[in-house]
């Protein structure tokens, strides 16, 4: 949560508390009032909490920790594996990695990109990568390729765009798109990717520059972090959890 | 014109909040069945399988398919037993089209009803982790699998046409690609693969945020000349979401490229609505003048403005579909108050109206009639019938106005030819007095013309207006005339946020207008819903964990059921193998029906699988008000699966309450007995008097309830005044009156600690939806008292007949114990009547109001789906309006909204904003704590349709 959000949210919780006063006659103890209390001043819980180093968490599934905007974090597990076509790419295709939450939510991610998402606010219906899902360029390389995304939110839009991913340096990643919890030094030790999208033909809405991290301890394993958004007001950082465990996103 | 969507499936969970408990749970549903269908798949042909055995979830049929394509295009879900409502569909379409329409009519006849359901979500292993979209199959359903689809199906008046699908497109780009000329069709419905049904205005008239087609959309896009016809859009829409993709369909018609003029420009730009702002009156339009525009229904506007001399603060409510109301104070200046306080500048109170007298089309402009200034004393009172037409970003408005819209005079009154010369002139409206409605002075005298023009920015956030004032200011009340230097106005509007407008503007030539709005935006109170963080009861949390082993104890169960739904239980009666009966105590909570799904989760969670149903009965203080029985096989089906509406069996039915006696188990801890309290923050404000502006008290107010038995209560409360300016309240108007409300000084300021209501209340139903109470005690802040109501409120109807009697004595100023000595007895006959057209209900109170004045109240009121409710109320006795005293007779506006949708909990109860312009003694009603009414709500068998907006059914 950034400055500006916490800032708001207590605004809203303010206001929030205003109202909270006119409702509270009938019932001596309101357990509500003290957690809206501390809601208002603490911001929304954060659910992943303590679980950095493992604790609590099944040693017989695969996490992620995503984040909506400034929603409290949620954990999704790991349900599928698929096998994806071949593209005309060079590279090979890795396997669609099918998360689930407890809410019904659920997200596909192909070599760390997302996509298809479900049960969210808005969700990417179909996304077609041509000629397929590219390598990681090196340092000073540029990949191109194309995507075709069907999104839907409250309307639907169907977008093309031209895709570049470009190899950052680390202190060139803004401190907006780093990753939240956990050991917060551990971005200056990956490698980094930024995405940025354009319209093509100037048909319409481009995605807006979604950032990958690659641990090069593992540098052939995938991102294991990414922030990308769906739309310009809908954003998930999606991290392989717990942070600890050198594991990756398929 | 906004646009609509309307899908036929549950809401889905939307907001991503999972701990890591989910997937043991989601991947926990499919069991294995019998192997279903064969098929065989085609490259470029769609694949139908056929369904062969029962019982099997979608996804999991779809998982195991070998032969099943790979490919992205949709999938259809057909079910036979669907197919004859389909039918009916199509014919209702054909009727409408008509025989002028006979090819088209003709091409839908030949279209098949083929039973297909729409499927929300057609990919396997998304749809595995949502239950509520995965079907059940079961045998003689078929799937089909489309290849991907390149097109989209464009059904105009001439008939059928296929064009390629483009990423970015709109639907009037695909119209274009038709050949379907501008004005030919105003309004779109687009049918996307999965069944998602949009209307869309078209036109640069009606255009508005909307959805750009999928490949394999269709289009219904009816001639405009068709308006009217219901069928033909709704109808017409499902239907085709009935048809398989375009390309299959329209196979033997050639596919057109997007239209030239898409594709040479790149998309033409993205259609967007104009952005509505006040003007300095608190109305939609200009700077001075308004426009024919209005909002949603539920709309609301609070504004500031600033134009030396004139201050107001505008209220304004739209209730209805093109009905706007509000109120409004304004200060002068530069004018005194008078000799009753000289220190403070004069206020001025009215009350405004809005109606539209129709909506634009392609080459009709919008128009609309105003009256401002109606109730008060008529100062700046104005008539208008205006007239706005849309070109895209830009708004042109030109009318005429009356009173001090008309004082440019630049021509003749035109009522003055129809109905005689006394539409000549106006009466100095001074002379009027106040709150008689001006019904001598409205839309005579000379008239002006005015006109503006607006201009928004791409992004809707600026807006710049310009326009032509037809108030010359040399006519202003209080002898307040005003230089102008010239009648155009102009001025510049910054949407600050969604739901904050800040505007400049230069008017007269010489002066600086500012001005801040607060409104609702696009979306109306009737939209909103605080999101539910601090609360366990919310239904966002899904089914309920087991509260302990079920079979749960009644213990546990009940104060389960306490911390889920807020409801006590009073009893639970296990009646053979497979029933539950209970008796459940409701608080006031507005969504009755969220309430019970609440309450069905958690029976379904804590009681053994044996039992097969749950009758409940909902009482409130010891009334039952209704039955309600769960078939807990169908209640699980319907929340746990897509069922196609040939399947659909209501799982829950509400019917007359039986009177029984509770028996069974009394969960120890689901009982409301004995003593509850609490406190809250206590707040008054009087404004606009001629002591100050405002005159408020901020306070603490203790509440408390003691129950002697579930039917027999007392209530008290005190009331501590900690912050008040009531130093300056000096003023006590004059009453030709029995003194029953105008003492309202003396009450308000005598003590800082008050004791505002000590009653004791017995009431009980008897049957046949009659219920009746007794009370007594000090029944409010200037009464105390004996009195009885009695309520007949039968079952399923939409109205109540009751009446209720009062002997009341005044209370002394100190409201202690203490009695004065004027004593009344005051009662009404009241009737309720929901109408059925637009959520508008009615009220009238006939009888003897506390001065023993004798007259009627009418009480009417809008409600929206969510429980907010905007009314009006006007009360005339047989007290002239002279010895009424100003607004010569009672009247107010008022605002309900449930707490449940601001706070950030579900909550019971409602806030109550209410506006009188003044306070007299004339049609006084006694302020009753526990009327029938509100104690029976969830009796009321409209009430439970109310719904946050999230879980709001179908709308078109």
């Amino acid at each position: 949560m950034t400055h500006s959000d916490r800032h708001g949210w207590r605004l809203r919780m303010v206001l929030v508390w205003i109202a909270a006063g006119v409702g509270m006659a009938g019932c001596a103890n309101r357990p509500r009032v003290a957690a809206l209390a501390e809601a208002a001043w603490r911001g929304p819980p954060d659910l992943t909490a303590g679980t950095e180093s493992g604790a609590g968490l099944s040693a017989d599934l695969t996490y992620l920790r995503v984040q909506l905007n400034g929603l409290p974090p949620a954990l999704m597990v790991l349900g599928y594996l698929d096998p994806e076509p071949p593209s005309t790419a060079d590279a090979p295709v890795p396997p669609r990695a099918t998360w689930y939450s407890a809410r019904q939510e659920s997200l596909q991610l192909v070599g760390g990109r997302i996509v298809a998402t479900a049960g969210l606010p808005v969700n990417w219906l179909s996304v077609t990568m041509q000629p397929g899902p590219p390598a990681w360029p090196d340092e000073g390389g540029l990949v191109r390729f194309g995507r075709t995304i069907e999104v839907r939110g409250a309307l639907t839009d169907v977008r093309a765009e031209d895709v570049e991913v470009v190899r950052i340096a680390s202190d060139g990643v803004p401190e907006w798109a780093r990753p939240t919890g956990g050991d917060t030094t551990r971005w200056s030790r990956w490698r980094w990717y930024r995405e940025t999208s354009s319209a093509s033909s100037g048909c319409c809405t481009a995605t807006p520059a979604g950032w990958f991290a690659i641990d090069p301890a593992r540098p052939d394993a995938g991102p294991v972090y990414s922030l990308q958004c769906l739309t310009a007001g809908s954003c998930l950082r999606i991290e392989s959890w717990p942070p600890t465990v050198a594991s990756t996103l398929p | 014109m906004t646009g609509a969507r309307f899908r036929p499936a549950p809401a889905a969970p939307w907001v991503l909040r999972g701990r890591r408990r989910g997937l043991q749970v989601l991947l926990a549903v499919a069991p294995a069945f019998a192997a279903a269908g064969v098929g065989a798949a085609e490259a470029g042909s769609p694949a139908e399988f056929r369904v062969e055995s029962a019982g099997e979830r979608l996804s999991n049929w779809m998982n195991r398919q070998p032969a099943r394509p790979a490919s992205s295009g949709p999938v259809h879900w057909r079910v036979p037993a669907d197919v004859a409502a389909q039918q009916t569909t199509r014919q209702r379409v054909i009727d409408a089209l008509g025989p002028e329409a006979a090819a088209l009519a003709g091409w839908m006849g030949d279209l098949a009803a083929t039973g297909r359901v729409p499927l929300p979500e057609w990919r396997p292993r998304p749809l595995e982790g949502a239950q509520p979209y995965d079907p059940l199959l079961a045998v003689g359903d078929t799937l089909t699998f489309f290849p991907a689809a390149q097109g989209v199906g464009v059904v105009g008046p001439a008939g059928p046409c296929r064009v390629s699908h483009r990423p970015g497109a709109y639907a009037r780009d695909y119209l274009a690609s038709c050949g379907i000329a501008g004005g030919e069709v105003a309004v779109v419905w687009i049918v996307q693969p999965d069944g998602l049904i949009e209307r869309v205005g078209v036109r640069s008239w009606n255009a508005h945020a909307q959805s750009q087609p999928q490949a394999g959309a269709w289009l219904w896009a009816p001639s405009a000349d068709w308006n009217g016809r219901a069928a033909l859009g709704r109808d017409a829409a499902r239907f085709l979401a009935t048809q398989p993709p375009p390309d299959q369909v329209l196979a033997m018609v050639q596919p057109v490229p997007l239209s030239a003029a898409a594709t040479a420009h790149g998309i033409a730009p993205v259609p967007r609505p104009f952005t509505l702002s006040a003007n300095d009156w608190g109305e939609p339009g200009g700077l001075q003048t308004p426009s024919a525009r209005f909002g949603v229904a539920g709309s609301a506007r609070f504004q500031v403005s600033r134009a030396a001399p004139y201050t107001r603060g505008t209220v304004m409510l739209q209730p209805l579909d093109g009905f706007e109301f509000g109120f409004r104070y304004t200060d002068v200046g530069n004018r005194s108050y008078g000799a009753i306080s000289p220190g403070q500048d004069y206020k001025d109170k009215s009350i405004d109206l809005r109606v539209r007298l129709w909506d634009e089309t392609e080459w009709r402009p919008a128009a609309a009639l105003g009256m401002r200034d109606i109730g008060g004393t008529g100062l700046f009172s104005a008539e208008y019938l205006v007239a706005s037409k849309r070109w895209g970003d830009w708004d042109l408005s030109l009318g005429m106005g009356w009173g001090a819209m008309g004082t440019r005079a630049h021509g003749r009154n035109p009522l003055a030819a129809l109905f005689g010369d006394r539409f000549e002139d106006r009466p100095d409206p001074e002379f009027e007095q106040g709150g008689t409605a001006n019904g001598k002075t409205a839309f005579r005298g000379p008239v002006a013309f005015f006109g503006g023009v607006q201009w928004q920015s791409p992004s809707g956030r600026w807006q710049v207006k310009a326009e032509f004032d037809p108030n010359d200011y040399q006519s202003e009340p209080l002898d307040n005339n005003q230089t102008v230097r010239t009648p155009l106005n102009a001025g510049v509007v910054w949407r600050a946020t969604p739901h904050v407008d800040l505007s400049v503007g230069l008017e007269r030539g010489n002066t600086w207008l500012v001005a801040m709005t607060l409104h609702t935006g696009t979306q109306g109170l009737g939209g909103f819903d605080a999101p539910k963080f601090v609360d366990r009861t919310a239904l966002q949390e899904g089914p309920a964990a087991a509260p302990c082993a079920p079979p749960c104890s009644a213990d546990a169960l009940a104060v389960e059921v306490r911390q889920r739904t807020g409801w006590h239980v009073a009893g639970l009666v296990p009646e053979g193998a497979d029933l539950l009966r209970l008796v459940v105590e409701v608080d006031d909570s507005v969504f009755v029906q969220e309430r019970m799904d609440a309450l069905w989760m958690t029976l379904h969670a804590g009681t053994a699988p044996e039992i097969r149903y749950f009758d409940v009965q909902l009482q409130e203080r010891g009334m039952p008000l209704v039955d309600v029985r769960l078939d807990r096989a169908r209640w699980v089906l319907s929340r746990a699966s897509l069922l196609p509406p040939s399947r659909q069996v209501p799982a829950q039915q509400l019917s007359a309450p039986r009177l029984v006696a509770t028996g069974g188990s009394r969960p120890s801890t689901g009982q409301r007995m004995g003593l509850e309290w609490g406190w809250q923050p206590s707040y008054a404000q009087i404004l606009g008097g001629p002591d100050a502006f405002i005159l408020y008290q901020l306070g603490v107010k203790l509440s408390a309830e003691y129950r002697f038995a579930p039917s027999t209560w007392a209530t008290g409360a005190v009331n501590a005044r900690l912050l008040d300016n009531f130093d300056k309240y000096t003023f006590t108007g004059s009453s030709e009156l029995p003194r029953v409300r105008t003492y309202v000084r003396e009450y308000a300021t005598t003590r800082r600690v008050t004791l505002p209501v000590l009653q004791l209340t017995h009431a009980t139903a008897l049957g046949g939806g009659h219920f009746v109470s007794g009370y007594g005690g000090w029944l409010e802040p200037m009464f105390a008292g004996v009195g009885g109501e009695w309520l007949w409120r039968p079952w399923g109807r939409r109205w109540t007949v009751g009446v209720d009697l009062n002997r009341v004595r005044q209370r002394a100023f100190e409201q202690d114990l203490r009695l004065r000595d004027y004593n009344v007895t005051t009662g009404h006959l009241n009737l309720t009547w929901e109408t059925g057209w637009q959520g508008v209900q009615a009220r009238v109170h006939a009888g003897q109001y506390l001065a023993g004045d004798r007259g009627a109240t009418l009480d009417v009121r809008k409600v929206f789906r969510n429980g907010t409710s905007m009314g009006a109320w006007a009360t005339k006795t047989n007290v002239s309006a002279e010895q009424f005293g100003e607004g010569s007779f009672d009247k107010g506006v008022y605002l309900q909204v449930p707490f449940d949708v601001m706070l950030p909990w579900a909550a019971p109860g409602m806030a109550n904003l209410v506006w009188t312009p003044l306070t007299r003694d004339g049609g006084a009603r006694l302020w009753r704590m526990h009327t029938l009414e509100s104690l029976t709500w969830a009796g009321n068998r409209s009430n439970w349709t109310l719904a946050r907006p999230g879980n709001a059914g179908p709308e078109d």
